[in-house]
């Protein structure tokens, strides 16, 4: 069940108010004073939203400024702006910060639309010289009007949100492209490796950046998303949503051609073991290292991902989201399919099943638990894809009866599931109808027995109001006497 | 200090062992292991045992989940009496035991409760061997150097007619029990440990048990135990067996008399309706958390709103007791009396198990003295009260269950308003220090009434004071725990270690480590610190902010005793029920007329004195605010009555002094806007009794940023509207994400890692 929020107003009509207030007349400081009023009154009842909170800190600043002309001092002034528009760029930014490292303020504002001075103005208030009066009213009315189109207008009128506003990922191909080529050269002269020791690094961290940039994307354009933080009935072992899709982004790119399947057709076999060739290892383990110690959801979604890849799409529902993405850069291929490209994929699968290291203390118990997942999408998958052509899914059987090998249990059990259904229905008999109802009896039987030491205690516990003595000026209203009704917590409760 | 590669370490161990910690062989294993040297050496844990200085040995435990036996093992050595007690049996009928329990628990890895087979051959062990069982789980201090990891909850097992009789009524009243409350009588031998899921009423019929740490006897009457598995469960242990003939159960029948002689305690188990389940719907996080998740086991107890509960699961985690704590109680009780001011401070950070440890010291010095009074500081996660006070509680018998299960009306409370002292530190010691004052002067050496009670033999004239203090020790915060100390004046003060993390809080003339009393240089107290239990599940899934949202909607729906006597007498009222038939939002308000019943509001809380008078009453609206009375004779400074809304209401008003003034309690103002052309009514939904309200008469209101929790305005009738309104027309409220940049509350990361800095 999702939780509503509180906030602040009784209707967005409340709301409506406030903004009429602040924008409708920018020389009406009387209305300006009423809209202040408001909401420091809202803020005193609950938390309110942020930019509600700095719309009240940058109103106050331009009423005193405005009416204290020729005042003596213009340091507090100057020092009211600049707080708070540093508190107006901190909070907006802050809640962005999704990723173990921190991004640049900068590079979150430009994907948030905030102006980049507003941002140089935060870092001068804060660590340089205080800004000049003029730059402070100046950045206090772009600050205002861009509350106006980015809160208010959006908030009032819920339904206008475009989703095509969603700023454009960076493409990753390019970074992908020069770790590949750094660690191939590193791998061919190791005497390199120092040598490019830092640029790797760096290559590193800027695909780290990518996954926070891809995070923040996901935030803003799946609107529906709700990013509560009371996630009250959701499972505490679920990813965040923002990170699972970001990491299925960073998958697609991974498994384009080029990526971790070579672009040459001869690289691609897998090695006796059915895991990819040393040297396609030697240049992505590094990589899928690091990014499963920032994020340690990842081994489980690639493997997903990889199988997936390799199970052929359903004739019913052909846009199968890894065939959208794999031909980015190379020959339009995505309806016929590619056997050799599948192998390599399915060798990856395995591999990462049974040879990656997901933390240093693992058991055997784990590596279990995820060979079984992947057995039981494999199944699932080729069950389903059955009745398509045998030979569109060799490399899935291939990688199934490798995975299987090692478990007679999972061989049997995948065994008996891929078999071919013979009876399905049987017939249909009196006798089973009253065994339904028995099971019916049961079952309710059972909730019967669970509700029972509720109604005993909502018994006990209702307690008779008689004339109760109560001090000067209380009293107990009654539904028959007083004719009270109940109403939501907030509403006068008189008919 | 601990390097962070120690503390990821120690994280990581502990993310690995719940799941070890649920497969019941484990636990078994090494209990035994501990008594078996030769056994002992193939644990995998050997490696690390610690040869280096027991201070090591202490500090780990904070972090380790095995650290116990760690402690085990470094005692192991030092205190030879209890070793060659613990080998009297020879060392192989000890494997033959280890495999005993392997076989039996081994199904238990499968599946939650076995029903099956092995149960039969586990009872006859028990019975046979008793011995051993017994060693393996004994809980008393005298024996303290026994690990107290010990995940399987039960030893006991309900078996019809041999472990557990169905008391007929006249039986219930020859024991002086209500007679139409049905009730199981409970035959436990020495060393058995039995742990139940629900609400109950514990009466000790013969002998003497633990439950959660304190020790029960037949003269300490009937408790009331509310145990959910959102906390860990207290287990009803026999400890040591009775020496005393069942002579006393002379009014029972001859054939329960006969059952009785055979065991070492008997205890009786009555269901209790509360209504406390019910807070389960209000607040759907805490749902069914009295009742067994899963299926129930067959060899239930067959009783409503009590459940059997054998092994732990993810869900299910035992109260475990570090021995440290046992001895600290123990040592407590032993205090001489020429000390005659006992009070004992309990400090520590956060989740270190301050108020699990006050509430055992409480319950322990209630075995001595009639009354206990308890100071709580902590404004977040209030023992006795919902947060946002500071309170002086009177305890006369012990408190089982999770601080949700025991709202009060506090003897003596201030109110503060918010879950932390941050924005109000000045008033936040000034209350302390009013209800310090009150303590010295009313409290501690009892109100000279006589013991109505002959076989009640506590002490009457001396009440204890046990201060539970906030777990803010880092900056300002330690600051103000530094001035509490100097209020109270404790006797002693007790230290919870710290885990890894927090390194650079350094405890108040507390020597870490160090089990050696340190003495206090300018205040005279002694300090001592305990290791901190490390509570397996329920603290994964239930935060601060649950258990605060539970106590604020547990008070809401509380009923307390009516008859609750005048507040001069030395008591406090504690919720007997609740009433949850109905959501908050369709309970019968109480109207009052601000004109004759409020002599002030006062907002408190950082931006508050920019509220104007016009806007008042919304600032009001859906608020939960103090009810507090201010001592007779005394008129609050300038109380005018703001000439536009007709509301006493001034900007910036200071709440009423301390000294002067108490809260009585919460009170929910449901709707404060009305006509004021009129007179200006307010509707309140409170709990407390109308005979308080009528005796303490509280005439100023005071706000404070604590709000009620979404759940209480929520009608869980019905959750797609709210007390028949459809959604959109439901104030304060919004369903759905907010849109707009900045629609949320700020968030701020404390964590982010910079590149370059690692």
């Amino acid at each position: 069940m999702r939780l509503p929020r509180r906030v602040p107003w009784a209707s967005l009509a409340e709301l409506d108010q406030v903004c009429s207030w602040i924008y409708a007349d920018e020389n009406d400081l009387d209305a300006k004073v009423l809209a202040i009023n408001r909401l420091a009154a809202w803020k005193a009842t609950t938390t309110i939203p942020h930019a509600l909170e700095s719309a009240l800190s940058i109103l106050t600043v331009i009423v005193q400024d405005a009416s204290a002309q020729g005042s003596s001092s213009f340091l507090s002034l100057r020092q009211a702006y600049a707080a708070a528009i540093i508190r107006l760029v901190n909070g907006l930014v802050d809640p962005l910060q999704l990723g173990a490292y921190a991004r640049s303020i900068a590079s979150i504002a430009a994907q948030l639309g905030l102006p980049a001075w507003l941002v140089e103005l935060r870092h001068a208030a804060t660590h340089e010289d205080l800004p000049s009066i003029d730059v402070l009213r100046e950045a206090a009315r772009d600050s205002m009007s861009w509350l106006l189109h980015h809160y208010f207008i959006p908030a009032l009128n819920p339904s206008n949100i475009e989703p095509s506003k969603a700023p454009k990922l960076r493409p990753l191909y390019p970074v992908l492209a020069q770790y590949k080529s750094l660690l191939k050269s590193t791998n061919r002269d190791a005497s390199l490796r120092t040598k490019y020791k830092q640029e790797i690094t760096k290559v590193l961290r800027d695909i780290e950046r990518w996954i926070s940039e891809a995070k923040l994307a996901s935030d803003i354009t799946s609107a529906a998303l709700d990013l509560d933080d009371t996630q009250a009935d959701d499972d505490i072992d679920d990813v965040d949503p923002r990170e699972w899709s970001a990491l299925n982004r960073l998958c697609d790119h991974l498994l384009e051609k080029g990526g971790l399947v070579p672009v040459s057709k001869k690289k691609r076999s897998p090695s006796n073991t059915f895991d990819p060739s040393s040297s396609l290892l030697a240049i992505w383990s590094p990589l899928l290292t690091h990014i499963h110690a920032h994020h340690p959801s990842f081994p489980s979604i690639l493997i997903s991902r990889l199988i997936t890849v390799i199970i052929p799409p359903d004739q019913d529902s052909p846009s199968h989201p890894p065939v959208e993405t794999i031909s980015l850069n190379v020959e339009d291929d995505s309806n016929t399919r590619d056997l050799s490209y599948e192998l390599c994929i399915a060798s990856w699968a395995h591999w990462m099943v049974e040879s990656f290291v997901c933390s240093s203390g693992e058991e055997e118990e784990d590596r279990r638990s995820r060979r079984a997942n992947a057995v039981a999408s494999l199944v699932s998958g080729i069950g389903m894809a059955k009745k398509s052509n045998e030979t569109d899914h060799r490399a899935a059987q291939h990688l199934l009866k490798v995975l299987c090998a090692k478990d007679p249990n999972m061989q049997q059990a995948s065994h008996l599931l891929l078999q071919p259904i013979t009876s399905s229905t049987p017939s249909w008999t009196a006798s089973d109808l009253t065994t339904m109802s028995e099971r019916l009896d049961t079952l309710l039987a059972a909730s019967e027995s669970r509700s029972t030491p509720e109604d005993q205690s909502t018994t006990i516990t209702t307690i008779t109001t008689t004339e109760l003595e109560l001090p000067k000026g209380w009293k107990l209203l009654d539904s028959v006497r007083d004719g009270w009704r109940p109403t939501p917590i907030g509403v006068s409760c008189f008919s | 200090m601990l390097s962070a590669v120690a503390a990821r370490k120690a994280r990581r161990e502990a993310q690995h062992s719940p799941q070890l910690s649920s497969l019941s062989p484990s636990p078994v294993h090494s209990s035994t292991n501990n008594e078996n040297p030769p056994k002992r050496k193939l644990s995998k844990r050997s490696s690390k045992n610690p040869e280096s200085k027991k201070r090591k040995v202490n500090r780990q435990e904070g972090q380790k989940r095995h650290s116990a036996e760690d402690s085990f093992k470094s005692q192991h050595d030092i205190i030879a009496v209890c070793d060659g007690d613990d080998e009297s049996g020879d060392s192989s009928e000890g494997e033959a035991v280890v495999e005993e329990h392997e076989r039996r628990d081994f199904p238990s890895t499968t599946r939650k409760w076995s029903p099956s087979a092995p149960l039969r051959s586990s009872d006859e062990e028990d019975v046979d061997e008793p011995e051993d069982i017994a060693t393996s789980f004994d809980f008393t201090p005298a024996v303290n150097q026994k690990p107290s990891q010990k995940p399987l909850l039960s030893t006991w097992r309900p078996i019809k007619n041999q472990t557990v009789f169905t008391l007929g009524s006249e039986d219930l009243r020859a024991l002086r029990l209500a007679d139409t409350i049905a009730g199981r009588l409970c035959l436990v031998q020495k060393g058995d440990r039995l742990t139940l899921v629900g609400v109950y009423t514990l009466t000790v019929a013969y002998g003497s048990v633990t439950l959660a740490g304190t020790q029960l006897s037949p003269q300490s009457g009937s408790h009331r135990v509310f145990a959910p598995w959102s906390s860990p469960l207290p287990a009803i242990v026999c400890a040591t067996p009775s020496n005393i003939h069942p002579g006393s159960l002379a009014a029972l029948s001859p054939d329960l008399q006969e059952i009785i002689s055979g065991a070492d305690a008997a205890v009786i188990i009555q269901e209790l309706s509360t209504g406390i389940e019910g807070l389960g719907k209000v607040c759907r996080t805490f749902e069914n958390v009295f009742t067994l998740p899963g299926a129930r086991p067959v060899d239930d107890i067959e009783m409503n709103g009590v459940h059997y509960v054998e092994a732990g699961t993810h869900a299910l985690s035992p109260f475990v007791i570090p021995s440290s704590w046992e001895q600290a109680c123990c040592s407590v009780l032993q205090e001489t009396e020429e000390a005659s001011r006992l009070v004992y401070v309990v400090q520590g950070a956060k989740k270190t198990g301050k108020s699990s440890f006050a509430r055992i010291l409480s319950n322990s010095l209630l075995t001595k003295y009639k009354k206990v009074a308890f100071l709580e500081c902590d404004l977040g996660q209030s023992e006795f009260t919902p947060g946002g006070m500071t309170a002086l509680n009177i305890l006369d018998s012990p408190c089982f269950g999770p601080s949700f299960s025991h709202p009060s009306i506090p003897y003596r409370a201030h109110y503060i308003g918010s879950t932390s002292p941050k924005d109000c530190p000045r008033t936040y010691i000034e209350t302390i220090s009013a209800l310090i004052q009150s303590y010295n002067l009313d409290i501690q050496f009892g109100d000279g009434a006589q013991s109505s009670n002959l076989c009640d033999n506590r002490t009457l004239d001396t009440v204890p004071l046990v201060v539970n203090t906030m777990g803010w020790t880092k900056g300002l915060g330690a600051d103000l725990s530094i001035k509490v100390l100097d209020i109270v004046q404790p006797l002693r003060v007790f230290n919870l270690e710290v885990g890894s993390e927090e390194d650079d809080w350094v405890p108040y003339q507390g020597d870490s480590g160090s089990r050696v009393p340190a003495q206090g240089s300018d205040t005279g107290f002694r300090s001592q610190t305990l290791q901190s239990p490390v509570n397996i599940g329920s603290t994964i899934r239930f935060t601060p902010t649950d258990y605060r949202n539970i106590s604020l909607l547990s008070y809401f729906h509380a009923v307390f005793s009516s008859d609750h006597p005048s507040h001069d007498t030395l008591t406090s009222a504690y919720a007997t029920a609740w009433k949850t038939s109905l959501p908050l939002c369709a309970q019968e308000p109480y109207t009052v007329s601000v004109r004759d019943a409020i002599d002030k509001i006062i907002l408190v809380g950082a931006g508050t004195e920019d509220v104007v008078p016009t806007e008042l009453s919304r600032v009001l609206n859906g608020s939960v605010v103090g009810l507090v009375s201010h001592q007779e004779g005394f008129t609050p400074d300038e109380a005018t009555m703001d000439s536009v809304t007709g509301l006493p209401f001034t900007r910036g008003t200071l709440p009423p002094s301390p000294t002067v003034s108490r809260c009585l309690g919460l009170a929910l103002v449901r709707s404060s806007l009305g006509d004021p052309s009129v007179s200006t009514k307010f509707q309140l939904l409170t709990p407390i009794p109308s005979l308080t309200l009528l005796s303490a008469s509280p005439r100023v209101l005071v706000k404070g940023p604590m709000e009620l929790p979404v759940w209480g305005w929520l009608d869980f009738r019905d959750l797609r509207t709210v007390a028949g309104s459809e959604r959109q027309y439901v104030p304060y409220l919004r369903w759905g994400k907010g849109e707009g940049a900045g629609a949320d509350r700020r968030r701020a990361r404390r964590n982010l890692m910079r590149y370059g800095l690692y």
